[in-house]
């Protein structure tokens, strides 16, 4: 799941940055670390304070429209980071819900044996149920006391590594026998679940905690709500059930307390047709700053149960092609 | 090949329990051959052999942790960890070195494997909650053997037989009998 030699598996860098370069418009700078937005006086951004991480150096490089995507908690902080005296309390922040609504998905795994395959020979597996999908299907549940739904990603975990070994009891002789007798039978069920976005879920910066390139931390302000831990709750009850209908056996859980976020955080930037409670409208271009868009998971208002990367894709495609067109309009 | 079948008890027993998720992706450093370790100390190094080797043995059916090279593994992971694990481990190692000498009179290398197996019997006893040193310690030191082991050649190929990750030249898709229509 994390990536292929051979490209054949949609990645960013496999992907997308080779058609950016064959514009003859893209420029490439790593291992560059974003302190700040800086902005002109009419309040718009003018540069961007960049430090080297192999030098320490800091420099500014200015643009015409910027376009963040360092992911929600990343993005949040360097809006909260860049402080002016046009926008003392951060960028694009005159509604206070940069950094808000932090949420993402609550997740519960489940791990088991299908005892029919338990002690078999292994075979080659892999790919044949590696990231099989169940999805939403309590939508009819008359007696659902929560707001939300939740899917499984079955077995997205290959054949390579025992993942059981992690959760047995023991050591020695019987323990390797055991991690191999159950190998061939693996099965996990993992599933993600809807968390409300909160206003007091919340990513903060500390200016008096800085990290090694002496930049302000983020800080994350996190609680489930009783709506989270009731889906959370029901999923682990779903998913027992069907483990309990294929005769998956001896099943233990991962994740004893919800957990957060799978890696699927979104909403410190929401988008919002209001300016007041908004921090971008419905293109991920700043109510407050016209030439400064967001373009990951933190424009997300809501999230269902779903998987964030297609919707961030076709935003973000969406962003493009609005900042296109303004620019051929010369509105930007 | 024949697998022998541990019997269920043993194996719900085994099973029972939980702990936190934290997926470790493989890693591959498994450093071949003896060089010179890169933190830890000669006496530390055969320490760690006889331990991991001690949780993952070699059996009639692979070989153990030794031979796989995880008390390298363990090393190097360690060397370029913070201060805080190196310490972690460095203690660790002493508390179990403590526990042995007060058990059979001799550091954990030079005791037999029945003592051996005795004294990681004790400090395993409370894996669901580990109170002392070495029982907290034991547990990062199963989980990194593991990690070690498999993913080593030895542990997914001999071990586990894992097929997977190969070209598949044609699919002759399933081979059971039942399954198969009439042409």
């Amino acid at each position: 799941m994390e990536g292929c030699d051979m490209g054949a598996i949609f990645t960013v860098p496999n992907s997308m940055l080779p058609r950016a370069r064959r514009t003859g418009n893209f420029t490439l700078l790593s291992g560059r670390i974003a302190r700040e937005l800086k902005v002109n006086q009419e309040g718009r951004v003018r540069a961007v304070s960049v430090i080297n991480a192999e030098t320490r150096q800091e420099q500014e490089i200015r643009a015409r429209i910027f376009a963040v995507c360092c992911a929600t908690v990343e993005s949040a902080r360097l809006l909260l980071n860049s402080r002016s005296a046009l926008y003392p309390t951060g960028l694009a922040n005159s509604s206070d819900a940069v950094g808000r609504y932090l949420h993402g998905h609550v997740t519960a795994g489940i791990v088991g044996y299908l005892e029919d395959l338990a002690g078999t020979r292994p075979v080659n597996n892999d790919g044949a149920t590696d990231h099989s999908y169940i999805p939403r299907f309590n939508m009819d549940d008359k007696k659902r006391h929560y707001a939300g739904g939740f899917h499984f990603q079955v077995q997205d975990a290959s054949f390579m590594f025992p993942h059981h070994a992690h959760y047995m009891k023991g050591f020695g002789r019987s323990f390797k026998q055991q991690v191999r007798y159950l190998q061939p039978a693996m099965l996990w069920m993992d599933g993600f679940a809807k968390v409300l976005a909160r206003p007091e879920n919340r990513v903060t910066v500390d200016p008096d905690r800085k990290d090694a390139y002496g930049i302000p931390i983020p800080v994350v302000h996190f609680r489930f709500s009783d709506n989270d831990r009731a889906i959370w709750n029901d999923m682990k009850i779903k998913a027992q059930g069907i483990l309990d209908k294929a005769k998956v056996r001896a099943l233990f859980d991962t994740s004893p307390e919800p957990e957060g976020f799978a890696s699927h955080e979104v909403g410190t930037v929401r988008m919002g047709n209001d300016p007041r409670t908004s921090v971008l409208n419905k293109f991920c271009q700043a109510h407050d700053v016209p030439n400064l868009f967001v373009v990951d998971g933190s424009c997300f208002v809501t999230f269902p149960e779903k998987n964030p990367t297609l919707t961030i894709m076709a935003l973000a495609t969406r962003t493009a092609r609005y900042i296109s067109e303004q620019m051929r309009k010369s509105e930007i | 090949m024949k697998l022998d079948e541990p019997n269920r008890r043993t194996t719900l027993k085994a099973l029972a329990g939980s702990a936190s998720f934290i997926l470790i992706r493989p890693s591959f450093l498994h450093a071949a051959g003896a060089s010179a370790p890169k933190f830890f100390s000669a006496q530390e190094m055969n320490l760690l052999s006889a331990l991991t080797e001690a949780i993952l043995p070699a059996d009639e059916h692979s070989p153990g942790a030794l031979a796989a090279g995880v008390p390298a593994y363990i090393d190097t992971i360690v060397s370029e960890s913070g201060e805080d694990l190196k310490q972690s481990w460095s203690q660790g190692l002493e508390a179990i070195e403590a526990l042995s000498k007060a058990a059979c009179g001799a550091p954990f290398a030079g005791c037999t494997p029945v003592q051996q197996i005795e004294i990681l019997e004790k400090i395993a006893a409370n894996e669901d909650r580990p109170v002392t040193r070495a029982e907290q310690f034991f547990l990062e030191l199963k989980r990194a053997t593991i990690d070690g082991y498999y993913t080593s050649a030895i542990g997914i190929h001999q071990d586990l037989e894992y097929q997977g990750n190969q070209m598949v030249h044609d699919f002759k898709g399933c081979q059971h009998e039942e399954h198969s229509r009439a042409e």
